[in-house]
């Protein structure tokens, strides 16, 4: 920038008229994603499933307190004594994503995980209904609702 | 003259570390309610480079923040979604402020703050394919202008109360 647009901001209000058209806009673009995302309610979850790299590694269902673990990945789910189940998403499991299930209250959430610094799966709200998903991108695992979830169909 | 003067990659360097630090502090805070959102105090260096120094100094400094940040976090993935929505959003921030005696600094921070991180949330469906990601786009839209806002502040503060000496030397034709 010149040094007359600095002179410009410092000798001049945090507020100039023309940002009227820029929070205008920042408004309407804040209304419309809320309208459009947030207006269709979710209906209540059946049931989690956890994908490993796109792969199912396991499903649950609440109604039933059913825990379905594919064959592939007996190895790598591991329930826990409080209840809680720890996926690996590596083969030496070094690597692993911790999930603490609540029956009750139809919810699923990652409570522990050694992916990054950021942790940012464990600090994603519980997955409630059929909105939203549970990503741990480092360790390519994915948390999907099960509530008009169409299995997909081989062939 | 020269086209990139020792001072002014200096100077980039100075806020480029400070951006790093910032982000890297940040990082070790819970986001604020959802995965991603966050302050983004580091942005503030980032504009201040944009301002002071010039788009391409302030492209260099946000890609090697980018870069190192996601090293440094141990989180190499993130970079797919955050660099494209930072160079995005800074972009757009650099078109706005051509015209800054239309437009505030702080006007500028909150298109680039809800940009940045809608575009972020965009490109992580598209990575993941994960369309039901997109649940959190509003609420991400909206942290992002808040936080852009504050940035806003804090730079036009910071601006407003920097020593002319500093600005001066700055804009100093020299090599």
């Amino acid at each position: 920038m010149k040094k007359e647009a600095v002179q410009f901001i410092k000798s001049n209000k945090p507020f100039r008229l023309y940002d009227v058209i820029v929070y205008a806009c920042v408004l309407i673009i804040l209304l419309a994603l809320f309208l459009a995302f947030l207006l269709p309610s979710g209906s209540s979850s059946n049931g989690f499933e956890v994908l490993l790299n796109g792969e199912s590694v396991l499903t649950y269902k609440y109604s039933s307190d059913e825990l379905t673990i594919l064959e592939k990945y007996a190895n790598s789910v591991k329930i826990n004594d409080d209840g809680s189940v720890t996926v690996y998403t590596s083969a030496d499991k070094s690597a692993f994503n911790t999930l603490n299930i609540d029956k009750e209250g139809k919810t699923v959430k990652v409570i522990d995980a050694n992916c990054s610094i950021k942790k940012d799966c464990v600090h994603t709200p519980a997955l409630k209904g059929d909105n939203g998903a549970i990503i741990c991108l480092p360790h390519g695992l994915k948390i999907i609702s099960l509530s008009g979830y169409v299995p997909p169909t081989v062939g | 003259m020269k086209k990139f003067p020792l001072y002014k990659i200096t100077a980039c360097a100075i806020l480029t570390a400070l951006a790093l630090i910032s982000f890297m502090i940040e990082s070790l805070f819970p986001p604020i309610l959802i995965p991603g959102a966050r302050l983004g105090v580091s942005n503030v260096f980032i504009l201040l480079t944009l301002i002071l120094l010039g788009s391409p100094y302030a492209f260099i400094a946000l890609t090697i923040k980018c870069v190192l940040g996601s090293v440094f976090a141990g989180n190499m993935s993130a970079l797919l979604y955050s660099l494209p929505a930072g160079l995005i959003s800074l972009g757009i921030e650099t078109v706005i402020l051509l015209f800054y005696k239309k437009f505030s600094i702080v006007a500028v921070s909150t298109a680039g703050g809800i940009l940045n991180l809608t575009v972020q949330n965009i490109a992580f469906c598209l990575i993941t394919n994960s369309i039901e990601y997109l649940y959190y786009l509003p609420y991400l839209a909206l942290i992002g202008a808040i936080s852009g806002l504050t940035v806003g502040f804090m730079v036009y503060l910071i601006v407003k109360f920097l020593p002319d000496s500093i600005t001066n030397k700055l804009f100093e034709r020299r090599n």
